[in-house]
């Protein structure tokens, strides 16, 4: 279960403090899907952000016993003259135990197929190529939570269907997602409840379908 | 996923980092791992040429190349320890993303990587001096590791003061390495205190880099001598520094800018 209470976040901007959300209220139960809906700028990245523990939020908590990912798919955390290989050790060192790192170099590099690009720096992959070493990555590890951040927006149609069905099956395994998609098949697939966010408040609905009615009238 | 006690999440993160920083410092380069001991061979080399032209003074008890290799690599592991914490938030923040690592992480990471550099840097110009027929011998093994530690932590909470003073101000990341530059004529890298007339000494005494880089020298000589400098400070304001770093880190981190 992850627990949110009285969050709020605000931006300094040119024209004075926009505050992006205030006194927000949120708990998502141990498997639950949830979608952040609302139109570009209502703060929907920003609250995946601060869920990943990415940027600190101005007040409020937030509190959990479970595993969270990092945002599925991110590639920023790359170092470009590491290799893929390197890079994805890297990660493995930080979440896994030493024993299992190879295990998880050897089932990255079978998701990703990229052949011997696996172990040329990063800065040589093309950003096709690199969104597969990263999405590989992140469903190498059996998290309790995945964030997704638009990341199914990547790669050829053969590898969207690939991230689906990993996903899936991570859903089918019991985790929870957190999502931020204007793709509502994938919303409508891994969500069941959903947050509405309007420049005055943010409305939670338990039931998707209700939600994704209201997020379009609005938007 | 198995939940982990958080000092052993912060044990793999600072594990993770150091090998990272180590790969990139020097994978990419032909020569690899062989830069990091030429570097520095070339500071020195000048130094050693400079001020032998300008006739610089000898002490009994200890070349003159192995005094001032001596001062300039614990010098420049403070250095190079606060210097590179300024832009650890910056260098990194695509990291933070990833839950496991906080800021301090790569503060101590750095420091812990740059210890272990400066022993190997030391000891490889140890052996090129032996090699070609130097004097130079090890006295007291443990003072000198214990310096080479001291000044490590020391150096390692000077750096988490430095990243949050650039979280607060980011104008610091301009102010503070002009701050730390004049230490290397203050803190005895190419002189000692003997020279120095007694009057002045309590200028020089409070820094404990002094104390450091004299000691470290004691440690390498048989007779050179180090009774106005003492462990008991260096050791004292290493644990100084640090505790209230880590007191400060801990009110600030919360709001701290990671991106």
């Amino acid at each position: 279960m992850i627990c949110v209470e009285k969050l709020a976040k605000s931006y300094r901007t040119n024209n004075g403090v926009h505050r992006v959300f205030q006194d927000l209220d949120l708990e998502i139960p141990t498997g639950a899907g949830i979608a952040f809906l609302g139109r570009n700028g209502s703060g929907k990245t920003t609250l995946i952000n601060i869920i990943a523990g990415a940027e600190p939020a101005d007040a409020g908590r937030l509190y959990t016993d479970a595993s969270i990912s990092w945002p599925v798919g991110l590639s920023g955390g790359f170092q470009p003259s590491m290799s893929a290989k390197d890079n994805v050790k890297f990660v493995a060192r930080l979440y896994a135990d030493k024993e299992e790192i190879a295990q998880i170099v050897d089932s990255v590099r079978d998701f990703a197929d990229i052949g011997e690009y696996f172990e040329m720096p990063i800065r040589t992959l093309s950003s096709g190529m690199r969104s597969r070493v990263s999405f590989g990555l992140s469903m190498a590890f059996d998290f309790d939570y995945y964030l997704i951040d638009e990341v199914t927006a990547v790669g050829d149609p053969n590898f969207r269907k690939k991230c689906e069905t990993a996903l899936t099956q991570k859903k089918e395994k019991g985790a929870g997602f957190i999502v931020v998609s204007h793709q509502m098949d994938i919303v409508r697939k891994f969500c069941n409840m959903a947050l509405v966010l309007t420049p005055e408040k943010a409305w939670l609905y338990q039931d998707i379908e209700e939600a994704i009615k209201v997020y379009q009238a609005n938007g | 996923m198995k939940t982990k006690t958080g000092w052993e999440i912060m044990r793999r993160s600072v594990m993770a980092l150091f090998l990272r920083e180590l790969k990139t410092r020097f994978g990419k380069y032909q020569l690899g791992y062989a830069w990091a001991l030429l570097e520095p061979l070339a500071t020195i080399t000048i130094l050693i040429i400079v001020f032998s032209a300008l006739g610089a003074h000898s002490y009994p008890g200890i070349s003159f190349p192995v005094f001032l290799a001596t001062g300039v690599i614990i010098n420049s592991l403070f250095v190079e320890i606060s210097n590179r914490s300024i832009k650890a938030m910056e260098a990194n923040s695509a990291l933070f993303n990833y839950r496991p690592i906080r800021p301090i992480d790569t503060v101590i990471s750095r420091s812990l990587l740059e210890l272990v550099l400066h022993v190997a840097i030391y000891a490889g110009l140890a052996l090129l001096y032996v090699g070609f027929g130097g004097e130079f011998g090890i006295r007291n093994m443990p003072l000198l590791l214990m310096v080479f530690l001291l000044m490590a932590i020391f150096s390692c909470g000077i750096g988490v003061l430095f990243m949050l003073v650039t979280d607060a101000y980011s104008d610091a990341d301009r102010v503070l390495p002009m701050l730390t530059r004049p230490l290397f004529f203050i803190s005895g890298v190419f002189f000692s205190i003997q020279v120095v007339p007694r009057e002045y000494w309590p200028l020089l005494l409070w820094n404990p880099i002094f104390h450091g880089i004299e000691l470290a020298r004691s440690a390498v000589s048989t007779t050179y001598s180090a009774d106005q400098v003492s462990l008991g400070y260096l050791a004292l304001s290493a644990m100084a520094v640090f505790a209230f770093s880590l007191m400060l880190y801990r009110r600030r981190e919360h709001g701290m800018s990671l991106r």
